[in-house]
């Protein structure tokens, strides 16, 4: 009887100090509060600037380009302090930014800038790259002067020199004797410390030539589910989600944590519009009247409000505003369910109970779609059946994979699809070559329209110069408009969530890079 | 007794071969050539019949059926299960990297099952009639008619939204693990815990029992003295039954979960139409089934004292 | 069969555990007429709202009527089911009766290849055969019939086999009855009176079959509301209205276990006496053929 009291005061005293221990704050140190915690959705890889195998966030905390592309469109001096583009188009000559080293303490200069650029341009596996197409050689002029040579102009080249991978600058010491990349040594604001499959820790380069991070360390957790994400930043073991390439943010999470006190929702507008493509291939789909009607049939604004919860803007632009050369804004189409039910009629369609008839084949249309490829399309595509049903247009969603969407996507096997263009630093150069030329390989994206009549519109208006090239660039937008080739359907918000941690948030300039230029924590 | 074990697994062996014969037939069989699957994913949908008709002997479709399912199936038992129609990456590779998810997620699943099963059961049969009993098999027959998605909607919904406790994926850390394997248990559970109950009332109105009454053993010590282990049989019967049943569960619960293990890898093959990664699967989850099922019929056998008392005459 | 006796036995059979059943059924048949709206119009003025005089059970994320989608959704289920269940039946009672009426090297064959099927579990065969015909809904009802005919026509080979000893088959046989005539006229009324209450209790079993299907995406396709789908689409929900995902869920999980319920009921022989009395005793002896067969194993060693 003694025992077991005994036991049980053991046990209560026992129980009482565990929770008198956890309940004490814990006053925590400041070297810890000082790291910033990013969600990352995939683990970030080697880092390897040639290699298309890393996550793209990553990088543009790591390496620096020549040219920056600013949160307006706007190009912005990075490693290079200025730069003159000749008047025929054929010399690209930059100036260096000078006491530039790397975070292994080695300098970057012309030679290395050289050494860099020569690692990739030129290389037929960087021939979607137009400025790597295009090289004649490249020249330096002393410690800091650099200067490209064009066999063609190349009009979007100094865009081109802004993306991620591969045109950012690596530490000539970090390859091995074959060339190939063994450290991610960048000239930029931040050194990875460690990078596994959970995590990639970073911490402030103090040599760094621009204004230092205010924090001393930066954590990105892999997190690749997105409820889970949302739940690690309202419980405080995040201080930020968000970014189409980093973590993705859904707009109905980022609409529920809206009422969350503890964390803001920034939603800025997107660089990216979502399509509703027509297959050139398909056999009903060649009538223009039919993708007429189909337009004709879409409630966009219904689209924003419930998929994208209100975090979006109904277009019928190819590219939305913010993109350079994105051309004249055109009319949001108001919704017409007569206008497309005599489009079809005048077609020569027989309408025969609620569906259309012609030559004995019924108007019925697969849509196909992958929620792996575009989250929130299954619901999407389950929207437009219903609108378009009103008008008799039969749809048959078929929901198949990632790798089944990639795969049957080129081969043109759907007749309705969905894509959205590549967004900024990309655009407009990059989605109109790769998604619109027929003789360009697009790889799984396939391509939004196809046709011989539109191939000499989109080389004239990629190969313009000054301001000939805003001119053709309309021309490229009024053809599709013209010819009904695809309907835009919204253009997204970016969006991104912090926990109150984070004392001012700014967002990167674009969705592939990671951080914008002011963000600080508070305490 | 060996024999009686030999002549089980030849037995096995036997079902192994004639099941993977009959999947191969079928699978060889379905509309869609797997070299003109292939030759489309390499030129597309213009690919010529030459193209199709040279990848077809590269394979050696042409040779009659029962010549390519030997050499089929005596590759597979190499470890060649051949490459995916949708990676291209060769399945032994994918096998090797998913196996240990899908078999920590049954073995976690069985055991909870197991600890549950045996506690409920017996529970139920101490209260005998009483309303713990009633209300274990209403929460039984509740628990083997839902399905395991919903379990695992609701177990999101508790542990993940509202208490923001667990993380609603499978991830790197343990506690990802909780919900899949509640969630798998859940079906076995509830039907085992009802083989517990069953079998523990009706054993116990054997005379063996009031005997053991008479002793002066409490309702407890007789049931975990003298009828638990008579039990054994049926009950391992059906575990191994049930456990063999989990790998339906293990395809939805890697789906929901979004866990990179074989039943999801099974439902990948199943969309894509991946003919060569199907077979595979489907030989592996056959093999699974069989041995799970020798390995039970050979526990029997071993402790079954009639059996036992018969090999040894 | 059915005679003064056997009806007084009826009334005392527990007739509450086939309630919920038949108010599933009642459901699905009159989904048309009781639904207040059409499950599949979308009225984008009126989504995600909660319960109210208009909307019952609220809507969903498209403005659809909520309760007309589980209505319907019911139906769906039913129709699907009971497909696959009649063709299922006529598959293996056909091959089960033939291959128990002819016996020998047939028998074996067919009882092999049955075994086969039956080593995997049914979803399991059901989903290979989706693989191998593609998804949609036909294919999900022709998987599912190749996934369960085998279970019928084991059973049916028992019964033919039990019966073919039975005195007054002799007794026709002598009498110059023909094989049809004697199989139709005194064979086949067992086989089906055993084989339907079976089936009425593995419905329960489809149900959930074909909600798993198209929950994995592999069945029913849009908009065509059924449960397992409206469960997937309404995970995106889940935090703000979970309703989305339990409404559908809960009526998918009570259809099953008022099922399961009735199946219960028949394990513990509470089958109306006099309709299936005898042929429990084949359904017993089913049970025990494993452990017939570990006897039959001890002998040879």
């Amino acid at each position: 009887m003694l025992n077991k009291f005994r036991r049980t005061v053991f046990i209560l005293s026992t129980l009482l100090f565990t929770t008198l221990a956890t309940t004490i704050p814990i006053t925590s140190s400041a070297q810890e509060n000082q790291t910033l915690r990013i969600a990352i959705k995939q683990e970030t890889g080697n880092l390897d600037l040639l290699q298309n195998v890393s996550a793209l966030s990553t990088y543009s905390l790591i390496f620096e380009p020549l040219i920056r592309y600013g949160t307006d469109g706007q190009l912005q001096p990075a490693l290079a302090t200025s730069w003159i583009t000749s008047d025929d188009g054929l010399t690209l000559s930059f100036k260096l930014r000078k006491n530039v080293t790397f975070s292994d303490g080695s300098p970057f200069d012309a030679q290395t800038a050289k050494w860099n650029l020569e690692r990739w341009m030129g290389k037929p596996e960087f021939s979607w790259i137009g400025i790597s197409d295009a090289m004649k050689s490249i020249e330096t002029n002393g410690q800091y002067d650099l200067v490209i040579n064009l066999s063609k102009p190349v009009p979007a080249a100094l865009y081109e020199l802004t993306i991620i991978r591969p045109v950012r600058f690596l530490s000539p010491k970090a390859v091995d004797a074959r060339g190939n990349q063994t450290a991610p040594i960048g000239t930029g604001p931040w050194v990875v410390t460690e990078n596994n499959n959970s995590r990639t820790l970073l911490t402030r380069n103090k040599n760094y030539w621009g204004n230092t991070p205010s924090f001393a360390n930066m954590e990105l957790k892999v997190v690749p589910d997105e409820l889970a994400r949302s739940n690690g930043l309202r419980s405080g073991d995040l201080d930020i989600i968000g970014g189409d390439w980093a973590s993705p943010l859904s707009p109905r999470r980022a609409r529920s944590m809206q009422r969350d006190p503890n964390v803001a929702v920034v939603a800025e507008p997107g660089t990216t519009s979502i399509l509703l493509t027509y297959s050139p291939k398909s056999p009903l789909l060649q009538d223009k009247s039919v993708r007429e009607a189909i337009d004709l049939s879409l409630e966009r604004n219904a689209i924003v409000a419930i998929i994208y919860e209100g975090y979006a803007t109904a277009t019928a632009n190819l590219f939305p505003k913010v993109i350079p050369y994105s051309g004249n804004r055109n009319p949001l189409p108001q919704r017409d369910i007569q206008a497309a039910r005599t489009k079809l009629e005048q077609a020569g369609w027989t309408r025969s109970g609620n569906s259309w008839i012609k030559d004995g084949k019924a108007l019925e249309l697969e849509l196909m779609v992958s929620e792996e490829a575009l989250p929130g399309s299954r619901r999407l595509a389950e929207m437009i059946q219903g609108q378009l049903s009103e008008t008799g247009i039969k749809v048959r969603v078929s929901s198949v994979d990632n790798a089944t969407i990639h795969d049957r996507r080129p081969v043109f096997q759907y007749d309705l699809t969905f894509m959205a263009t590549y967004g900024a630093p990309y655009d407009p150069h990059g989605t109109l070559a790769n998604l619109l030329l027929s003789d360009v390989d697009s790889g799984p994206d396939g391509k939004i329209y196809m046709s011989p009549e539109l191939d000499p519109v989109v080389r004239a208006a990629l190969n313009a110069q000054g301001a000939a090239r805003e001119e053709k660039m309309q021309a490229i937008y009024n053809w599709l408009s013209e010819n009904m080739a695809v309907s835009p359907l919204v253009s997204p918000k970016r969006l991104w969530a912090h926990n109150r941690r984070v004392g001012s948030f700014t967002l990167p300039a674009t969705d592939y890079q990671m951080l914008g230029s002011d963000v600080t924590l508070s305490d | 007794m060996l024999t009686l074990i030999a002549r089980r697994t030849l037995l096995a062996l036997a079902m192994i071969l004639a099941a993977s014969a009959l999947t191969f037939a079928l699978i060889a069989a379905a509309p869609g050539n797997v070299a003109a699957l292939i030759a489309e994913r390499t030129a597309g949908p213009s690919a010529s019949a030459e193209l199709v008709q040279s990848i077809a002997d590269d394979l050696g479709l042409n040779d009659p059926l029962p010549v390519r399912y030997g050499r089929w199936l005596s590759d597979s038992v190499a470890g060649d299960f051949g490459g995916s129609l949708r990676t291209g990456k060769p399945i032994l590779e994918e096998f090797a990297e998913r196996a240990p998810v899908t078999g920590l997620l049954l073995v976690c699943g069985g055991a909870i099952a197991l600890i549950m099963s045996l506690t409920i059961g017996m529970l139920g049969a101490i209260s005998n009639g009483g309303k713990i009993d009633s209300l274990l098999r209403a929460l039984s027959l509740a628990g083997a008619s839902t399905p395991n998605f919903f379990v695992a909607a609701l177990l999101v919904m508790l542990f993940s939204v509202t208490l923001g406790w667990l993380p609603a994926f499978a991830g790197s850390s343990a506690a990802s693990w909780i919900m899949p394997c509640l969630t798998i248990a859940l079906f076995p559970c509830s039907v085992l815990s009802r083989v517990v109950r069953v079998n523990l009332q009706e054993i116990m109105s054997r005379p063996f029992a009031t005997t053991g009454f008479a002793m002066g053993y409490t309702r407890l010590g007789v049931l975990t003295r003298e009828a638990l282990p008579n039990i054994a049989v049926p009950y391992l019967t059906t575990f191994g039954a049930q456990f063999t049943l989990m790998i339906i569960g293990s395809i939805v619960v890697e789906t929901v979960f979004a866990m990179k293990g074989i039943g999801a890898f099974f439902i990948e093959a199943i969309r894509f139409r991946d003919f060569i990664s199907m077979q595979a699967t489907l030989l592996s989850f056959i093999m699974f089934f069989v041995f799970v099922n020798l390995f039970v019929d050979i526990i029997c056998l071993l402790i079954d004292p009639r059996i036992r008392r018969q090999s040894n005459a | 069969m059915l005679n003064k006796h056997s009806l007084s036995t009826l009334a005392t059979w527990p007739w509450a555990v086939l309630t919920p059943v038949l108010l599933f059924v009642a459901i699905a048949i009159f989904a048309l007429w009781i639904s207040p709206y059409d499950p599949t119009t979308q009225n984008y003025s009126a989504v995600l709202q909660g319960s109210s005089w208009e909307h019952w059970l609220g809507t969903d994320y498209l403005g659809r009527d909520l309760l007309s989608r589980i209505i319907t959704g019911a139906q769906v289920s039913l129709v699907a089911m009971s497909i696959v269940l009649i063709a299922a039946l006529i598959i293996g009672v056909t091959i089960g009766s033939f291959a128990g009426y002819v016996g020998g090297k047939t028998e074996l064959v067919l009882i092999s290849a049955i075994d086969i099927i039956l080593s995997l579990p049914s979803l399991v065969v059901a989903l290979a055969f989706i693989g191998i015909i593609g998804p949609g809904y036909w294919s999900m009802i022709a998987a599912l019939t190749m996934a369960w005919w085998a279970n019928y026509a084991r059973m049916s080979r028992a019964v033919v086999t039990s019966e073919l000893h039975q005195p007054y088959i002799e007794a026709a046989r002598v009498m110059g009855a023909s094989h049809l005539h004697i199989f139709v006229r005194h064979i086949l009324p067992h086989v089906l009176a055993l084989v339907v209450v079976y089936a009425s209790a593995d419905a329960g079993a489809l149900v959930l079959a074909i909600a798993t299907l198209s929950f994995l995406g592999l069945g029913v396709e849009p908009p065509t509301p059924e449960w397992g789908q409206m469960l997937v689409d309404g995970m995106n929900y889940l935090e703000q209205y979970p309703r989305l995902v339990v409404l559908p869920g809960l009526a998918l999980t009570l259809v099953v276990s008022s099922f399961n319920l009735l199946g219960e009921h028949f394990a513990l022989k509470k089958v109306p006496r006099g309709l299936t009395q005898r042929h429990l005793k084949i359904l017993k002896r089913l049970r025990a053929q494993e452990e017939a067969r570990i006897s039959e194993l001890e002998a040879s060693a």
